[in-house]
């Protein structure tokens, strides 16, 4: 995506442009059809989690159940702060203020990476090790997931666990993509790239970031609130 | 799309962000603490809905969509769209697959022996 | 197909020479090509490398219906045969059909028929080329290695557990090949929206950028979803087991839809802008404004959005719900009406109009009649009773080709035919063009027509070997195809002749209408126009003045 937001601003397009509005509503038009298509790419993988939720509601509720939710909530949190800090950087650049996109950057950027290392740390991890991962060892730990070990119907357990998989690492590989635009933005500020008419390629990473806050936002219920 | 979006004051994105937290609290409450005592089909709508309201206060107000042209209105609103379409053609099938049918031979013993060919090789 | 297609007509004679400094040879390094943003440099180095494509595709082909002449196997056994035909697929599809014209013609010819100096993102058209040939180098790829034997829908649990080929790589390939797709797509609905020339409002657009908005719209819904889809595959294939596994309770059929929800709507990709072109040449060559030209323009966007409610119809022998297949059913009727409303609105044109015989109104008829035959079977497939007997027969394969071969193909080479002179500047011989295009209609009827027959007397596809009552047709199909393959090569010979010994085209030598033959030279200018035109007329004014003043 990062294409789409750094095709403005060069001599080439000047050129080819006729003037700054014509290529400020064509960057945006690009960047809101990319998050359609993002739509369409997230959008299918919760068709299927439908599917099989309808399907096999009670392995989903058992499989929810022994996710965290205080952990997920928490996730949440940090997520949507994120996605503030991530609008006032579009303020400020709006406004001029390089000194203050960069700090509110590297408060997106702090924020998305605490809830990486949540999930990295006390998510995945204890999953894997503990046989929550699916696949040929799934044999959920008594001990640790005594929910999903005394749960009979594994096979449709695994269901979830795939998707569940799935969906977050889709989700937070395009938080890793985010943070790789959030450093290129953070050195375009210190170097005074933005103002009131140069603001685009902030804006544009603005809508980005939201769009991976709205996936989150349908995730969270879906995985860690089922009732 | 006039040009450069109007630039939104911070005091609009934090209510948002308020507001966000409020649903957010919202949905856990309404999901773990059993308030209400509805039944799973209310409770998904219950938290579909929620989620629905934070997604709407995202797009308008974080995302600009309320001082957006209409196009972006449309685009903001075309990939949910077709979401819908896919979501409603999927469950035509789900939904209906166990009712009576002549091939369905548990709902239906006195249906025809008739198998369809072209099974083979698909 | 009338034979005396080289009468002389309305062609301007002007004295006329290619202009000194053209996008072809204002620069010459490589580098220059390999790094241009120029969408004509990018739209000739796509029908480059498609071209290739389409030969590798072909040649797969020309295998395999050797194969079929006798009931036996000879030389291919089931599991090579397996391989063949889905390469086949697998490299018409993603890597001919899909960016055929789009990404040759579209990207050429958009910008120029809508006034404008380039697309709206040009590195992203280069990054979509690159893409795509990243894309064929893992095709090629996954074609040393073995290929694929699963068919080109790679349906579980066939592709994630049975299959003992590279699925994983090809679902890379598809998955990859799959962004350039949305890259072109979303390239041209943000150039068509917004780089349009004054004056030039949106009914005063050529049907060939409509059809080519339509296509875009399903190019950037659709295709994610199989993106995702076969990625779910491909990790499904590294794990042994994952969402679509019937071994965990999960539902294959899922796939089916998922895989369905794009790949339906992505033969209106691949018809769509045909019909463009198609709208073009019989505009030009009946010499006439395109009757209905609203309901031309709406019926493409309606069958993008219809195209999308119809997928099931791929499935009603797969185990999906019956009653989903009445809706599905009723729904594929519903979306033959737009296409039949081009087919009218096209032969209203051609009673109307002046017609002119030249090669790319041979292609084109032969698209009209070719396509109404694939239309037309298409829609007895729709039929929920008649597709049960004819599932997975050769009827499909009949029906499958003279829409994809007699619709797209015939419309691609009429393209190719028509925008020639413009892209090169360069006259071919016509009476060679002429006579391939009667070869390619003949050897395509004997191709496909025996099938449609085979298809009704219940030969099943996908098989090596068949019953010796079949034979006979099936020799006449294999005679067919190796007719069609010439036909095919001629072009290839007198293009490139062309290249070397043609004359100077002209700006306009079929005296069309429209700013890419009024406002430009043949080749094009580098920068396309040199003042931005004003539209001060409709398209298609055949029968009035001319369209632009510069």
């Amino acid at each position: 995506m990062s294409s789409a937001v750094t095709d403005e601003k060069n001599e080439f397009l000047s050129a080819h442009f006729q003037n700054e509005e014509q290529e400020t509503e064509a960057c945006t038009l690009g960047m809101w059809l990319f998050l359609a298509q993002e739509v369409m790419f997230f959008g299918a993988m919760f068709c299927a989690y439908a599917v099989y939720r309808w399907m096999y509601f009670d392995a989903f509720l058992a499989g929810s159940q022994s996710l965290n939710w205080v952990l997920g909530g928490a996730n949440t949190v940090f997520l949507l702060l994120s996605s503030f800090t991530a609008a006032m950087a579009v303020h400020s650049a709006q406004t001029g203020n390089n000194r203050k996109v960069a700090r509110f950057l590297w408060a997106t950027l702090v924020l998305g990476a605490i809830f990486l290392f949540i999930k990295w740390t006390y998510e995945w991890p204890p999953k894997i090790q503990y046989g929550v991962f699916p696949g040929m060892n799934f044999n959920p730990d008594a001990h640790h997931y005594p929910g999903l070990a005394a749960f009979a119907d594994k096979g449709h357990l695994q269901l979830f666990f795939w998707l569940y998989f799935v969906m977050t690492g889709m989700h937070a590989l395009h938080m890793v993509i985010g943070f790789g635009v959030i450093l290129w933005l953070i050195w375009m500020a210190n170097h005074n790239h933005f103002g009131p008419r140069r603001y685009l390629q902030v804006e544009f990473f603005g809508l980005y970031w939201h769009f991976v806050d709205i996936v989150w936002v349908f995730l969270f219920p879906m995985y860690y609130l089922v009732t | 799309m006039s040009g450069h979006s109007q630039v939104v004051q911070p005091a609009v994105y934090v209510r948002t962000l308020l507001m966000l937290m409020v649903l957010m609290t919202a949905t856990i409450v309404a999901a773990k603490w059993h308030v209400m005592h509805l039944g799973i089909v209310w409770n998904l709508i219950i938290a579909l809905a929620i989620a629905g309201c934070k997604v709407y206060f995202i797009m308008t107000n974080f995302m600009h969509v309320k001082h957006g042209s209409p196009l972006v209105k449309v685009l903001a609103l075309i990939g949910f769209s077709f979401l819908v379409i896919m979501f409603l053609l999927f469950f035509n099938d789900y939904t209906t697959r166990e009712w009576h049918s002549p091939f369905n031979h548990a709902a239906n013993p006195t249906a025809s022996q008739y198998v369809p060919p072209g099974q083979v090789g698909h | 197909m009338a034979n005396e297609s080289t009468q002389h007509h309305d062609i301007p004679e002007r004295d006329y020479h290619a202009p000194k400094s053209n996008y072809l040879n204002w620069q010459h390094t490589v580098s220059s090509w390999l790094l241009t943003v120029d969408h004509k440099r990018i739209g000739v180095m796509y029908l480059i490398a498609i071209s290739v494509f389409f030969m590798v595709g072909g040649i797969f082909a020309g295998l395999f219906r050797l194969e079929l002449l006798t009931p036996e196997g000879d030389y291919l056994q089931s599991d090579t045969y397996n391989r063949f035909f889905t390469l086949h697929a697998v490299v018409m599809i993603f890597f001919f059909l899909i960016p055929s014209v789009p990404a040759t013609f579209g990207n050429f010819f958009i910008p120029l028929m809508i006034g404008a100096k380039d697309v709206a993102f040009p590195k992203l058209n280069l990054l979509s080329w690159y893409i795509y040939m990243i894309a064929g180098v893992m095709g090629v790829t996954l074609i040393s290695l073995g290929g694929l034997d699963t068919g080109w829908t790679v349906y579980a649990p066939l592709s994630t557990t049975y299959a003992n080929t590279n699925v994983f790589l090809a679902t890379i390939t598809i998955f990859v090949s799959g962004f350039s797709s949305i890259l072109t797509g979303l390239n041209f609905i943000v150039t068509i929206h917004k780089m349009r020339a004054p004056g030039m409002t949106w009914f005063r657009l050529p049907l060939f950028v409509w059809a080519h908005y339509a296509t875009s719209v399903i190019q950037v819904l659709g295709t994610p979803v199989v993106a995702i889809s076969v990625l779910l595959i491909g990790i499904e294939r590294i794990w042994g087991v994952g969402i679509f596994d019937p071994a965990l309770g999960g539902d294959p059929i899922l796939f089916q839809h998922m895989f369905w929800f794009y790949s339906h709507p992505a033969v209106y990709i691949m018809i769509l802008p045909g019909m463009g072109v198609i709208s073009e040449v019989i505009a030009c060559f009946a010499r006439n404004r395109v009757f209905g030209y609203e309901f031309i323009a709406f019926s493409s966007i309606a069958i993008a959005i219809i195209g999308f409610l119809v997928w099931g119809h791929h499935m009603y022998v797969s185990g999906q719900s019956m009653y989903a297949g009445f809706v599905f059913s009723l729904l594929t009727m519903l979306v033959a009406v737009p296409s039949a409303i081009k087919i009218f609105n096209w032969t209203a044109t051609l009673y109307q109009g002046n017609v002119v015989w030249d090669t790319p109104m041979l292609y084109a008829v032969g698209f009209l009649g070719l396509f109404a035959v694939g239309g037309g079977t298409g829609l007895f497939l729709g039929v929920i009773g008649l597709d049960v007997p004819l599932h997975d027969t050769y009827f499909v394969v009949g029906h499958f080709h003279y829409v994809m071969v007699g619709g797209m193909v015939m419309a691609y080479l009429a393209g190719l035919h028509f925008y020639w002179p413009k892209i090169t500047g360069k006259a071919y011989p016509r009476l060679m063009a002429n006579i391939a295009a009667i070869i390619i209609f003949v050897g395509f009827n004997f191709t496909f027509f025996p099938q449609l027959v085979l298809g009704w007397m219940g030969m099943p596809r996908r098989y090596h070997s068949y019953h010796p009552d079949f034979q006979i047709l099936n020799i006449l199909s294999t005679t067919g195809a190796t007719v069609l393959g010439i036909g095919f090569i001629l072009p290839v010979f007198y293009l490139l002749w062309s290249l070397v010994y043609g004359k100077d085209a002209g700006s306009n030598p079929w005296g069309a209408r429209g700013l890419e033959w009024e406002a430009c030279t043949s080749p094009p200018d580098p920068h396309n126009f040199h003042e931005i035109p004003v539209v001060t007329k409709e398209c298609y004014s055949y029968t009035g003045e001319e369209t632009v003043s510069v």
